[in-house]
């Protein structure tokens, strides 16, 4: 396996509210190898967007350490970190603020390329512009190079976006919530887009979405980690985590989504959770965060111990008491629900 | 299904509550009349829940609106009426109601659940005082009854009837908010609901608490429901009937299993194929539907979905398709439609923009079993 | 950020959201639209948009005067003593005053000194307020904090006084001079407003994005924050000039500038103390610098509320 092209190492973000200090991200770490797709999967509050923002350079750590290619992030020389800029790419959720809505698509997308020197004439910006839009499946190129935002469906913008993303040749792409804010026939193309970036281009991509449906299409060949609370509680390869999810939240998950196919939706067993409270982030509970909504709640032990995230074979981490009790008594197996 | 009751003496039969028909409204737009909402007809009966599922620029949140005669200054219905059979029996023109008429019909006839994202609650207003002000409004002055009612209603909304009663909306989360506001679309008693993306913008556990009080409720209070979503999978939970909406029309009717399992729409399947199975652990491969849904002001000729649809033949650009009968219950507006089935390889032979390349599409097709 | 249905009320369909409840269009890509130029723009501007357009009007007018009054009249103030206050008549369209001079010339050779004196103060103030005010919400740190201060403190000094207490040092009678005095007081308000615009322009992801793009602070203020508040800076502008009118009136009201030259808030200060408020002879004296005040005030006003359309691209589009 080759290095590592970014790797948070026990990264941890706190912010300060005026309800109280709040953990966005608790002690998370990540391995995004070049080439790689990597999904981080959760719903609001699980930190999933600020780790997109640290791992985009746009926040720091209050713990941990962020290295980009084994130098730490934040103790880089500015040539280094400019590097890093030139590396490491962000694709927004929302169409409609990430392009400046006065400048056009043309602008836009010559701007970083002027300014970094990647080309030599703003004619050649412009044609370099133009393949850019090719590479994202917006042709004819020239149709959309002198056009404003706003005359763009959302989904052509997200392409600009990408687009944009792709002007300094990048490594790593991360898109936060990228296809959530497109209609949902045109979010397939635009991951099949992504996708054949990996493919051609060897770009790796860490991406963040709520949406199970679309990590197990666009993640497949990857991993994927589910957070809650800012921690990581489950991780490993998506066919594994996203089909046979082990950790407790992760199975509420997967069970409590609504499937386009009636027979298979309304008989589908949902996991009853003890509590349908969201915990408050400014007095999170003791111990294993989840354990006032689990159903594998053992007293004594989740209320008290914080569930570090531990193998469980099979390339899959999970933390959970219960679950890691579980196979290291022999084997896997689904748990079922504990009394 | 089309009965013949919704006929020239203006009488609806017995068990439709509402019937759309031919119905067109239009913007006013400063490049023009936009027409969001194009001929759509439509019948719901009592009891049933009907979907009513498209993407933006459909017309089904228009078409919604309309009911309620909640749209802008600058849309008005050119051409078509809705008739509602009030609970006395008669049957109400809706677009032609009076003001006092029409504050009558809201919320006692008909009440409507706002997207979740929407503050449709007053944040000044504790969540008992919309119940009491919403009686009041409708004449219902006696307080104490309103509150019993209120509390009762949130009980069957799974809250904590006395705490959220007394709390302000800011007080509550987002799923919390929107279960308070079915719980005040019920206060009245109204026949029919409406509800507008009611679990868009709420996290997965949220919208599965919300999709289960629904559901429970209809089964204790047995309402008829229109609700309009973007999310296909909504529609499989609680519809009995789904109607999918493309650019202004009604592409196709038909009952829950028929759409679903039998669907006769190029669009219909399109949308179906672009989302998988949770459940399992085989890949399912995803078709795009190629293209992007039209400009509203420059549709294109004949069927307006020809510009995006592998079955599309010459024909489909020059006729608009009507809803053709497929069986009992189940039309689709296509010319093509004893061919159209779910298989996605069809999709693929068009050239769509942006596509999984074709090894990866046989790769997984190796792993997955028979769809 | 997902639409409410709530925005439907606007004439203008905004943007539709893709997750849900907007179902107006998204254009076709394949058509290519072509930019709408500057003079389609205007035209539409005209005809949707008739109060602004008089407004321009108006203003338009003013400028005439303010650049040919002073060449199309005598300079010669004829002073006629059987002629004091008298009413319009052939002569003297809008009477005359305490010394039989004529109203009407006054009020066309006055314009250019309001008029130069209130654009000047007002682009120096918004220049000022602009750099500084962007610059300081785009740094941050406490260099922001800094200028802050400042702003406060300076927002504290009482304005006519300290006017007052200048014009016994300094003699103020070069306009640019006047402008200055006028702006050094006006730019702090302004100031904090820009501020406050930038500082939440930065929030908006596309600034997010250039900074990840690694585009720099010169770029991003140049390009990507004030194109975006064009339409706020010319607005800005608009109502600098106006408030910058009324300080000039204040000065000369007040006395605090030198009693020469012709100036409308000259004028009114003559009618105050030359008498002219005890007759009702002089009602046209008095009243007209007034009503010319309102007037281009009023045309300053509708112009900034009109303005914004014409800047937003947007808009342009058939």
């Amino acid at each position: 396996m080759t290095d590592p092209l970014l790797t948070l190492d026990h990264v941890s973000r706190e912010f300060s509210t005026r309800r109280g200090p709040i953990t966005a991200v608790d002690d998370v770490s990540l391995e995004i190898c070049p080439g790689e797709i990597l999904c981080l999967v959760g719903e609001s509050g699980s930190g999933k967007t600020t780790v997109a923002r640290l791992a985009a350079g746009l926040l720091e750590p209050t713990r941990g350490t962020i290295r980009f290619e084994g130098h730490d992030l934040h103790q880089a020389s500015k040539v280094e970190f400019k590097a890093y800029r030139r590396a490491v790419q962000l694709v927004h959720q929302d169409p409609y603020s990430s392009l400046n809505p006065v400048r056009t698509i043309g602008d836009t997308l010559r701007a970083p390329l002027l300014h970094h020197k990647l080309v030599r004439s703003r004619r050649e910006a412009t044609e370099r512009a133009a393949e850019l839009l090719t590479e994202v499946d917006l042709t004819p190129p020239q149709n959309f190079l002198s056009k404003y935002p706003h005359q763009l469906s959302g989904g052509q913008r997200q392409r600009v976006a990408v687009a944009r993303a792709l002007a300094l040749n990048p490594r790593l792409i991360i898109a936060d919530e990228a296809v959530s804010m497109v209609d949902v026939s045109i979010r397939v193309s635009i991951l099949n887009t992504m996708l054949k970036l990996r493919d051609e281009l060897g770009v790796a991509f860490l991406f963040i979405t709520h949406d199970l449906a679309v990590v197990k299409y666009f993640g497949w060949e990857g991993h994927v980690g589910v957070m809650y609370v800012g921690k990581l509680v489950e991780f490993g390869r998506t066919p594994q985590i996203i089909g046979r999810p082990l950790h407790p939240y992760g199975r509420a998950l997967a069970a409590a989504i609504p499937e386009a196919d009636p027979d298979l939706t309304r008989s589908k067993d949902k996991l009853q959770l003890r509590s349908l409270d969201i915990p408050n982030l400014t007095a999170l509970p003791s111990g294993c965060v989840f354990h006032p909504r689990c159903p594998y709640f053992v007293a004594g032990l989740c209320d008290e111990v914080i569930p570090p995230l531990a193998d469980v074979g099979d390339d899959r981490q999970v933390a959970c008491h219960v679950v890691v009790r579980e196979h290291s008594a022999g084997g896997g197996g689904d748990k079922d629900v504990a009394a | 299904m089309m009965t013949n009751g919704a006929g020239g003496n203006g009488r609806l039969p017995d068990d439709v509550v509402l019937s759309i028909e031919d119905l067109w409204i239009e913007y006013k737009t400063p490049a023009g009349q936009m027409q969001a909402v194009r001929g759509a007809t439509l019948e719901v009966r009592a009891g049933e829940a009907v979907a009513l599922i498209g993407e933006s620029g459909s017309g089904k949140t228009t078409l919604g609106l309309s009911l309620l005669q909640l749209l802008a200054r600058t849309a008005r219905v050119s051409r078509g009426r809705a008739r509602f059979r009030a609970t006395d029996g008669r049957t109400i023109d809706l677009f032609s109601l009076g003001d006092r008429d029409l504050r009558r019909y809201r919320w006692q006839e008909c009440a409507m659940v706002f997207q979740a994202a929407l503050n449709s609650l007053n944040p000044v207003l504790k969540v008992g005082d919309h119940f009491v002000e919403t009686a009041r409004a409708h004449g219902k002055k006696d307080d104490r009854q309103t509150s019993e009612r209120a509390l009762e209603l949130l009980r069957m909304v799974q809250l904590d009837g006395e705490r959220v009663f007394d709390s302000y909306p800011h007080e509550l989360s987002g799923g919390m908010r929107q279960r308070v506001s079915i719980a005040l679309s019920l206060l009245l008693e109204p026949q029919l609901i409406i509800l507008d993306e009611p679990t868009t913008a709420l996290d997965i556990l949220t919208q599965r608490a919300i999709i289960d009080v629904i559901r429970s409720l209809r089964e204790r209070l047995d309402f008829t429901m229109l609700f309009i979503s973007h999310d296909l999978s909504l529609a499989a939970e609680l519809a009995d009937r789904v109607a999918t909406m493309y650019a202004g029309e009604l592409v196709e009717v038909g009952n829950v299993r028929d759409v679903f399992y039998n669907p006769k729409h190029p669009y219909t399947v399109g949308l179906l194929n672009a989302v998988p199975p949770i459940a399992g652990e085989e890949f399912t491969p995803l078709t795009a539907i190629p293209g992007s849904p039209p400009n509203l002001l420059r549709m294109p000729s004949g069927c307006s979905f020809h510009p995006r649809c592998p079955y599309a033949t010459e024909l489909c650009a020059r006729q608009e398709p009507p809803l053709f009968i497929i069986s009992n219950g189940h039309q689709a507006a296509c010319f093509h439609r004893d061919r159209v089935t779910r298989r996605q390889d069809v999709w693929e032979e068009t050239p769509p923009s942006g596509r999984v390349p074709a090894e990866r599409v046989a790769g997984h097709r190796r792993e997955e079993t028979a769809t | 950020m997902v639409q409410t249905t709530a925005d439907l009320a606007h004439t203008l369909p905004p943007e539709p959201p893709s997750t849900g409840t907007g179902s107006l269009p998204s254009v076709e890509a394949a058509e290519g639209h072509h930019r709408v130029g500057w003079g389609r723009a205007l035209l539409r501007f005209v005809r949707r948009n008739k109060i602004g357009a008089a407004a321009f009007l108006v203003f338009g007018f003013f400028v005439f005067l303010a650049i040919f009054g002073p060449l199309l009249t005598s300079t010669e103030k004829v002073t006629d003593l059987t002629q004091l206050y008298s009413q319009p008549s052939r002569d003297h369209i809008l009477g005359t005053d305490y010394a039989g001079h004529d109203t009407f010339t006054q009020i066309v050779r006055g314009a250019r000194s309001v008029l130069v004196v209130g654009a000047l103060a007002a682009a120096m103030s918004t220049f000022f307020a602009v750099t500084l005010g962007s610059i300081s919400a785009l740094i941050g740190g406490p260099s922001d904090s800094g200028v802050l201060l400042l702003t406060d403190v300076v927002l504290t000094i009482p304005y006519i006084v300290f006017l007052g207490v200048l014009a016994t040092f300094v003699k103020l009678d070069s306009p640019i001079l006047l402008a200055f005095i006028i702006a050094a007081v006006s730019w702090p308000t302004l100031l904090r407003a820009v501020r406050a615009q930038v500082l939440s322009l930065k929030e908006r992801e596309y600034v997010e994005a250039a900074r990840v793009l690694d585009l720099g602070t010169p770029h991003i203020l140049f390009r990507e924050v004030l194109p975006n508040m064009t339409s706020y800076i010319v607005i800005s502008f608009v109502i600098a000039m106006t408030n910058a009118i009324y300080g000039q009136i204040i000065l000369y009201f007040f006395g605090l500038v030198p009693l020469s030259g012709d100036n409308w808030g000259l004028m009114i200060q003559f009618a105050f103390t030359k008498g002219a408020i005890y007759f009702t002879d002089s009602l046209w004296y008095i009243m007209s610098p007034i009503v010319a005040i309102c007037l281009l005030q009023l045309s300053l006003v509708l112009i900034s509320r009109s303005l914004e359309e014409l800047f937003n691209p947007r808009l342009r589009e058939g």
